[in-house]
């Protein structure tokens, strides 16, 4: 599997510091505080509506917080635009897939490569020559990854010709062929099968175990309790709990925000 | 200069003047997704600095026309000049519209700009000499080749032939290269696209200025040829047009987008002329127009993909060093989704 890059910060590599953010009025996300350590799973759960989403816009540069800073392995990345934060090594997947339809399902996990020689302007108009040894070292590592995700026999197929499921572990493929170091994963399991969802788990098992972090949006409470070392729990736009599993279970807040929503 | 050669040169410096115009939109609509309907002020802007360019200075002209800043530059300057007016004009527009826009906001305030422009021009007498124009534009060499009338169009149309095939060379470069790849993927999903650190803002300014660029060479070539230039040739319509030759030809492809520029601009719009001579005389640039409409949506409804659709970017087995164990028939491709600048009936 693609190797991700491993994180040298001493500190967390994510931390979140009273972050807010108003839709018309309505505060979506209300001075909410997490942090996640290199290595580390962290899931974040919680009712429809409690704003995970929009805190994983906040925090991968797709939406700029009113109050509150992203500290991104040290760096602040809170008024960055979301292709920088990408670039830094904070790589997200959304809700719904967000697969290049219209392009090949290999042409979808090299788009994010970074490095490419070919990207810049100046090679590119200067023909394949300068940068075709390049591309076909990416193109091995691209068909590498793909046939360890079961996808090896599509690579030549519209992304948008791919089953849900099959869609859902492109996306992550073409999320690891960025090299993250943190990868934001928005409700992973959500809307596929449950083999799609082992697969989904298995690729997680295994890349934690290379060493990448995770920060895991997700409904699915036992695909959580296996997985991640710590939850936090949101409900109406502010965090209720953060720990293990077993400690949010016993929380009174937790307890209020499933049954009161 | 025979009938016969002055029709045929004339068609054909028409058709590549089109052809790059449409290649130009197609880098911003095709690739991009960008709903430019200001793109023909790309082409009337290169037209007008190449014609401005090769005049002289505006007393040269007995007072007759107005216009700003005149010079008689040697061939090919104003050409290129032209290409990069019209490339800083395009992208100012891409400034001026933002990436932010949805594409509905983006079509209104482009178009919105077109007529404000055309208005403008018709407004300013001094700058572009209202609704007159300019005329006398010199042809460029004319005087050092020293050709028959005939034998030198014919020789604009290989110089015009040229051109388009330098400029194809670029756009198959930019369309085929990881940078091209990057494009594409912000007309698909530009927040997929963003999560991946493409930053879509720099790819909106690559096909800007470069479809511009290229807009305004071909007003530049069109002016140097016919030698007048009017701001009512240039109206946002005319931008419908070449949308149109696009959507025919095929929203993406190079060689389809020509294909469609054949069939809008020659076979349709040119094939009206030769209507019976008894139908009411205004009814046949009526009946240019009507044509290119229906086809247009008749593709939009039918084949939305055009003639010739998007290529597939994908690489044979063993060409890249991939294993040959791996036949192409052992690939799956699946069925090709509808785009999603062009979606045909019944898409969601």
């Amino acid at each position: 599997m693609n190797g991700p890059v491993a994180s040298s910060a001493p500190g967390p590599i994510l931390q979140v510091s009273g972050v807010s953010l108003a839709f018309g009025g309505t505060l979506a996300v209300n001075g909410v505080s997490l942090s996640v350590s290199p290595g580390e799973i962290v899931a974040i759960v919680g009712p429809n509506g409690a704003g995970k989403s929009t805190l994983v816009e906040v925090i991968s540069g797709a939406l700029r917080p009113a109050a509150g800073t992203v500290l991104f392995n040290g760096v602040d990345v809170t008024r960055k635009p979301a292709y920088q934060v990408a670039r830094l090594g904070l790589t997200r997947t959304y809700q719904l897939p967000t697969e290049f339809r219209q392009m090949t399902v290999l042409e979808n996990l090299l788009v994010g490569v970074p490095g490419q020689r070919g990207v810049k302007l100046r090679y590119a108009l200067a023909g394949r020559r300068t940068w075709g040894q390049q591309e076909t070292e990416l193109r091995a590592k691209a068909r590498a990854l793909l046939a360890d995700l079961g996808l090896a026999d599509w690579e030549d197929a519209y992304a948008g010709s791919l089953s849900g499921g099959q869609r859902r572990i492109l996306e992550i493929a073409r999320a690891l062929m960025t090299g993250p170091k943190l990868l934001v994963l928005d409700e992973p399991t959500a809307g596929v099968t449950p083999s799609i969802v082992a697969q989904i788990e298995s690729f997680v098992t295994d890349l934690r175990a290379g060493g990448l972090t995770f920060l895991i949006v997700e409904h699915e409470l036992e695909f959580v309790e296996r997985q991640a070392d710590r939850v936090v729990v949101m409900a109406a736009g502010r965090v209720v709990a953060d720990g293990s599993m077993a400690q949010i279970r016993l929380s009174p807040e937790v307890i209020d925000a499933y049954l009161v929503g | 200069m025979s009938a016969v050669d002055f029709y045929a040169t004339t068609l054909l410096v028409y058709f590549g003047v089109d052809v790059l115009a449409a290649w130009g939109l197609n880098l911003q609509y095709g690739l991009y997704g960008m709903y430019n309907f200001a793109f023909i002020l790309f082409q009337s802007a290169g037209a007008y600095t190449a014609a401005v360019l090769t005049l002289g200075a505006p007393t040269h002209q007995f007072g007759a026309q107005q216009y700003f800043a005149g010079a008689a530059l040697p061939f090919p300057l104003p050409i290129v000049i032209a290409g990069l007016v019209a490339g800083v004009l395009g992208l100012v527009i891409a400034l001026i519209v933002g990436r932010g826009m949805r594409s509905d906001y983006e079509a209104i305030v482009t178009f919105v700009i077109a007529v404000m422009a055309l208005l403008t021009v018709n407004a300013i007498i001094p700058l572009f000499d209202g609704q007159a124009g300019l005329s006398l534009v010199p042809q460029p060499l004319a005087g050092t080749l020293r050709l028959s009338a005939g034998a030198y169009a014919w020789v604009y149309v290989a110089f015009a032939a040229l051109v388009c095939l330098a400029s194809y060379v670029v756009m198959h470069r930019l369309m085929a290269s990881p940078l091209g790849r990057a494009i594409r993927a912000v007309r698909e999903n530009p927040s997929g696209a963003a999560a991946l650190g493409v930053n879509a803002s720099w790819c909106r300014v690559v096909v800007s200025v470069l479809g511009a660029g290229l807009a305004g060479v071909s007003g530049a070539l069109l002016v140097e040829f016919i030698g007048t230039w009017s701001p009512g040739s240039w109206s946002y319509a005319e931008t419908l047009v070449i949308f149109s030759a696009i959507i025919v030809g095929g929203v993406g492809n190079s060689i389809g987008v020509l294909i469609g520029v054949f069939v809008t601009q020659i076979v349709f719009a040119e094939g009206s002329r030769f209507l019976p001579t008894s139908l009411p005389p205004n009814l046949v640039g009526s009946l240019q127009w009507m044509i290119i409409g229906v086809m247009t949506l008749a593709f939009l409804w039918f084949r939305p993909q055009g003639i010739v659709p998007e290529r597939r970017y994908c690489v044979p087995a063993g060409r890249d060093g991939s294993s040959g164990e791996r036949g192409a028939a052992a690939r799956k491709t699946g069925p090709v989704p509808s785009s999603s600048l062009v979606r045909g009936r019944g898409d969601s």
